[in-house]
């Protein structure tokens, strides 16, 4: 308690412009059991197939520009941005399971993976400075976790005004069981010096800030020695924070460095700010070199771990087979096998899921059992966790009575689901899934309301056309009568006009009105002649 | 003398705190329902600003409601209902597509009474579309023809097909098909409509 | 399977439970003391208030139909009861005790829907009922013969001291006001005096004291001189009974869960400092100096109030700063209470007033868009 007290203290004596402080989160030990920190990567071997999912990152499904069957080789486009991770043959383009708390199954792009090693050679010709384009035909993704289109990142803040005003890389682990960022800092840094650099001449940016946790020294000391042969405009600036959960989240990042507050309407590129992570600037610099981005850093860790281990695996790998390679296969019979972290990710129960640039880490802890979920006593330990200045527990009162209103007040849709106020909570409410379940709701309403507009437009230009059409149908009605009452005998006239029309033949009997196969039978599609050959015999 | 100085005094400081408070506490000007139509007073003359009040009431309610242009409310449509509903003061709980959620937000918004769904214009029966068995289909397009929306497309002896994310269930083209070729089919969660489910 | 594995990251963390537990280790100290230095009776009273609270709570549970294990368990009923046990006299009947502790659990708690949902703290609500219901036996304080004699010496104390012509008039005074009321019997003959705390004496004392500077010569020094002894009776007297003792045992219990982080120090801090501006500064009317603080601070039923009555979360406002505020009200209607009332100990239905201001506090204390303010970054 005094300790607590002491380093909390000491903590804010220390805390400066270069250690900008955070208000509420949770200062998380970081795992050191089963928490692999020696920087040492390694490379998985290419499995025998890969399946790559056909969703982008809205989560809809493509269209794969390609069919079972053909050849591809490393790097073409299968369909938009999404590119083959390996060469080889597609051997089927069918549904299967994701790596999603779903389990939904999407299409996937199967392919036997060839043997050639060819990720050592470069599918684009070098560039010398990085361009979006490129970065958009390497396709590549967020690999923070979250997945987002970086290319589209980069279009959006110069889409505003023109101009990147801050780069902000992000070398803070998601969370605090996750090292597969600090073993690339470690073992790379020089490379990601340059990657930054080569970022930063491409947007123009003002100003860059590189932002990792304070306690991750060898990363720290690698990434100062780089930094000091290397000159770049701006200056890189390596700012270290203290390591409280959830830092290394988008929104509380850029409020801790430029003190902006982002909500869900104003993403970071109204403000001319794009944050990236460092792996995604690191995957930038390759696709200059010419390399898509075809494999990530995944961080297999946990309790029931055998060997904890950085691994670069190929995109399309499915997670069984990644604990297979690393000796991890879980023998446990009470093992949970999680994507993510305990806070921000979720369990696996098939483990034949591909692994995608969302999957960071591969955790696999024992099974614990939950206390009883209690009523809420107020006490008010949620809100001083809450690292967006939410109260999380009038939003649980609120989202558990679906009132959309009531939690869009207390700002439902700022929250970003760290998890914070679940792991404080006395009375064990499942608070951050609630908050999830009534985002969805949200989204489920606006959606609907969407779909209602349009309805609604349909009905209306269906009802203007019914009136037109009716109106012009009415003209002709009148019209026709006019020129029947100008007629001395309309019926004689009109018997005339039909035996004017058709030539009876002996052999063929007097038609009746029976329509010819070729013609179209009108029903209520108005016609001209209709009037006048209902008016026939 | 000094009791009475006290029990004054005490009255003033709750009749203080309380009026602070209700002062402080007076709404405010953000209002989150998007629902609420802005009501601008430019009028010229005072029967063209009660129409268009009215215009107005008619836009919100019509808004509300789900639009899936069913009639099951016995009118052609929703915003026929919601004219009717302000017009001619029609009850607000015939809207089986709108359910409960629709007569709470109604009643809220007019004033009236939340009454349960009036059973005789229907049930409220979960989202669901309408799919054509082509097999069957014999192009006869007495169901184009039914569809508010426009959610058919085909031609005369031609396929006929339901485009999917534009019908709103509302059941109109069941009737007319002479092959009774069409069924209805909740609708189906893909990935991007896949929400997380409410903790137990 | 879903659901955050929150117990991977080996938090500490807090349970409805070990809080509960926490709290009623702080009382612990003040309940020893309650028994030893006022009456042992106390310990039977909080024994069995607390196994009625939980058959009354099964039994209310059972007609909610609820499932009644976890519930008991979670020890918030026991500790409500162990409260209000200790705001009543322990001379109560014990029939009116045990209806207090039904009255607790039903319209206190359960009526309102059970743990967490309760707008008004269940203790003060049991209190006010039995005080408004059973006024004789609920102000029925026995104070103790020790007391009575320790009183009894500082009325003499603050007599003697007081300038000489009045001397003899004023503790003849005393001494008629008890012959009147007992009809020439001397005080130590007495079993009990009837009044509520010793907040009642010091009143009657600080009246005695009124009308001795009132009678004094006069001039400035003399009326000073005729205050201060005054306020130091008072002091005299408040400092000589075990009241203090057992405020002061409160009070370490309250600093005990401010150090266990049970409870954070805005509600108590507001209070004490509200009681102890508005005593400093407005309290001279009655005696034309300022009163002192330790007395007003330590009798009655403050510290109990402030630590641990006013604390309870459920009907506590939320945010930081309305916790503040929530204090600052119960401070000023505390001293309004106490001062301009016929009742001499006002926590009870300052709690109970703030409580119902509790939700325009929390809408006005969260900031724009319903945020959170105050509080400490890392």
């Amino acid at each position: 308690m005094a300790k607590t007290c002491m380093k909390t203290f000491l903590q804010r004596l220390i805390s400066s412009p270069q250690t900008p402080a955070l208000a509420g989160g949770l200062a998380l030990q970081r795992n050191k059991p089963g928490l692999p920190v020696d920087g040492v990567i390694r490379i998985l071997a290419v499995p025998a197939t890969v399946s790559i999912p056909l969703t982008n990152y809205k989560r809809e499904i493509l269209q794969p520009g390609v069919h079972a069957g053909q050849h591809i080789k490393c790097g073409d486009m299968l369909a938009q941005g999404i590119v083959a991770s390996c060469s080889g043959e597609i051997i089927g383009i069918e549904p299967s399971r994701i790596a999603h708390p779903s389990e939904m199954s999407v299409p996937c792009v199967i392919i036997k993976t060839s043997n050639t090693p060819d990720a050592d050679t470069a599918v684009h010709t070098p560039l010398n400075s990085l361009t979006i384009d490129r970065i958009e035909r390497c396709a590549v993704h967020g690999l923070g976790g979250a997945g987002f289109v970086t290319a589209d990142k980069f279009r959006a803040s110069g889409e505003i005004d023109n101009t990147v005003e801050t780069l902000i890389i992000n070398a803070v682990e998601c969370e605090p069981v996750i090292s597969c960022d600090e073993a690339l800092m470690m073992s790379e840094a020089a490379n990601l010096v340059e990657a930054i650099a080569s970022v930063v001449d491409m947007t123009g940016c003002k100003r860059c800030i590189l932002a990792i946790e304070n306690d991750k020294h060898q990363a720290i000391t690698a990434l100062k020695e780089a930094l000091q042969r290397t000159e770049v405009t701006p200056l890189i600036e390596l700012t270290l924070l203290t390591p409280i959960y959830p830092s290394g989240a988008e929104r509380p990042l850029v409020r801790r460095l430029t003190g902006i507050h982002l909500t869900p309407g104003t993403p970071p590129s109204s403000h001319g700010i794009v944050c990236i992570n460092i792996a995604t600037a690191y995957a930038a610099w390759q696709a200059k070199l010419g390399y898509p981005m075809t494999s990530r850093i995944v961080t297999v860790a946990g309790k029931h771990i055998n060997q904890a281990v950085n691994v670069r695996v190929v995109f399309g790998t499915s997670i069984s087979e990644v604990l297979k390679q690393t000796g991890n296969t879980p023998t446990h019979k009470d093992s949970r096998v999680r994507v993510g972290g305990p806070l921000s990710g979720f369990d696996l129960s098939d483990l034949n899921v591909p692994v995608t640039a969302t999957t960071h880490c591969i955790t696999v802890d024992p099974v614990r059992k939950q206390g009883p979920v209690l009523p809420c006593i107020r006490c008010n330990a949620c809100s001083e966790v809450c690292p967006v200045d939410l109260l999380p527990q009038q939003l649980h009162w609120f989202a558990t009575a679906d009132d959309q209103q009531g939690s869009l007040r207390f700002g439902l849709m700022d929250c970003i689901e760290c998890g914070c106020c679940d792991a404080v909570c006395p009375s064990n409410i499942a608070l951050t899934q609630t908050f999830r379940y009534a985002k969805g709701l949200h989204r489920e309403v606006q959606t609907a309301n969407l779909a209602a507009t349009e309805s609604e437009n349909r009905y209306r230009c269906r009802e203007q056309r019914e009136t037109e059409r009716a109106a012009i149908r009415e003209q002709k009605r009148e019209a026709a009568r006019a020129r029947l009452s100008e007629r001395a005998d309309p019926i004689a006239d009109a018997l005339s006009r039909v035996r004017g029309k058709r030539k009876p033949s002996p052999d063929q009997p007097a038609k009746t009105s029976e329509p010819s196969p070729g013609s179209s039978m009108r029903v209520n599609q108005s016609d001209d002649d209709e009037n006048d050959r209902n008016q026939s015999p | 003398m000094s009791t009475g100085l006290a029990v004054l005094l005490f009255i003033t400081l709750i009749a203080f705190i309380g009026m602070a408070l209700s002062w402080l506490s007076r709404p405010s000007g953000d209002n989150n329902d998007q629902d609420t139509a802005s009501t601008d007073d430019v009028g010229t003359s005072s029967n063209g600003e009660s129409t268009r009040n009215i215009d107005q009431l008619i836009e919100t309610v019509n808004e509300k409601l789900p639009q899936t242009q069913c009639a099951q409310c016995g009118y052609p449509g929703c915003r026929p209902y919601a004219t009717a509903i302000i017009n001619e003061d029609v009850a607000i709980n015939q809207c089986p597509p709108g359910g409960d959620a629709l007569i709470r937000e109604l009643a809220t918004f007019l004033g009236k009474e939340a009454l349960p769904l009036n059973s005789a214009f229907g049930e409220n029966k979960p989202a669901q579309i309408a799919i054509i068995d082509e097999a069957v289909c014999i192009g006869c397009t007495l169901c184009i023809a039914a569809c508010p929306v426009d959610a058919i497309v085909g031609a005369s002896r031609l396929m006929h097909t339901v485009i999917s994310n534009q019908c709103t269930g509302c059941e109109l083209c069941l009737p007319p098909c002479p092959v009774d070729c069409i069924d209805l089919i909740e609708q189906p969660v893909t990935l991007s409509r896949w929400q997380w489910p409410k903790p137990a | 399977m879903i659901a955050l594995d929150t117990q991977a990251l080996g938090l500490r963390r807090q349970t409805v439970r070990k809080t509960m537990a926490l709290v009623m280790v702080a009382l612990l100290p003040g309940t020893a003391l309650y028994s030893l230095l006022i009456d042992y009776r106390v310990i039977s009273n909080v024994v069995l208030a607390c196994l009625f609270a939980l058959c009354c709570e099964a039994l209310c549970l059972k007609l909610r139909q609820r499932a009644i294990g976890p519930a008991l368990g979670d020890g918030s009923i026991v500790l409500a009861s162990w409260l209000m046990v200790l705001c009543v006299p322990p001379s109560l009947p014990l029939w009116q005790l045990l209806l207090g502790v039904a009255i607790l659990v039903s319209l206190g708690k359960h009526l309102f829907g059970g743990l967490g949902q309760n707008p008004f703290n269940p203790a003060m609500v049991a209190y006010a009922v039995l005080l408004v219901s059973f006024p004789v036996t609920m102000t029925d304080w026995d104070l103790g013969e020790r007391v009575l004699i320790d009183l009894r010496v500082d009325n003499g104390v603050a007599s003697s001291s007081s300038s000489s012509s009045s001397s003899s008039s004023s503790s003849s005074s005393s001494v008629t006001l008890s012959a009147e009321q007992t009809g020439d019997k001397t005080i130590t003959d007495w079993d009990g005096i009837s009044g509520a705390t010793v907040l009642d004496r010091l009143r009657e004392v600080k009246q005695l004291a009124a009308a001795q500077s009132a009678s004094a010569i006069a001039t400035t020094s003399a009326r000073t001189s005729a205050g201060s002894s005054a306020s130091e009776a008072i002091s005299d007297s408040a400092l000589k009974t075990p009241w203090i003792w057992l405020n002061l045992a409160w009070l370490s219990g309250g600093l005990y869960l401010l150090l266990t982080r049970i409870i954070s120090w805005h509600i108590p801090v507001s209070i004490l400092a509200t009681i102890s501006v508005l005593y400093a500064t407005a309290g001279f009317h009655s005696i034309g100096v300022v009163q002192p603080l330790i007395p007003a601070l330590f009798s009655g039923a403050i510290m109990l109030g402030a630590f641990f009555i006013a604390t309870d979360p459920v009907s506590a406002a939320a945010s930081r700063y309305g916790q503040l505020l929530y204090g600052v009200g119960i401070g000023t209607l505390t001293y309004v209470i106490r001062e301009f009332s016929v009742y001499p100990e006002g926590i009870a239905f300052a709690v109970l007033l703030m409580n119902l201001c509790v939700p325009m506090i929390d809408r006005l204390s969260t900031g724009k868009g319903g945020r959170m303010t105050l509080r400490r970054t890392h």
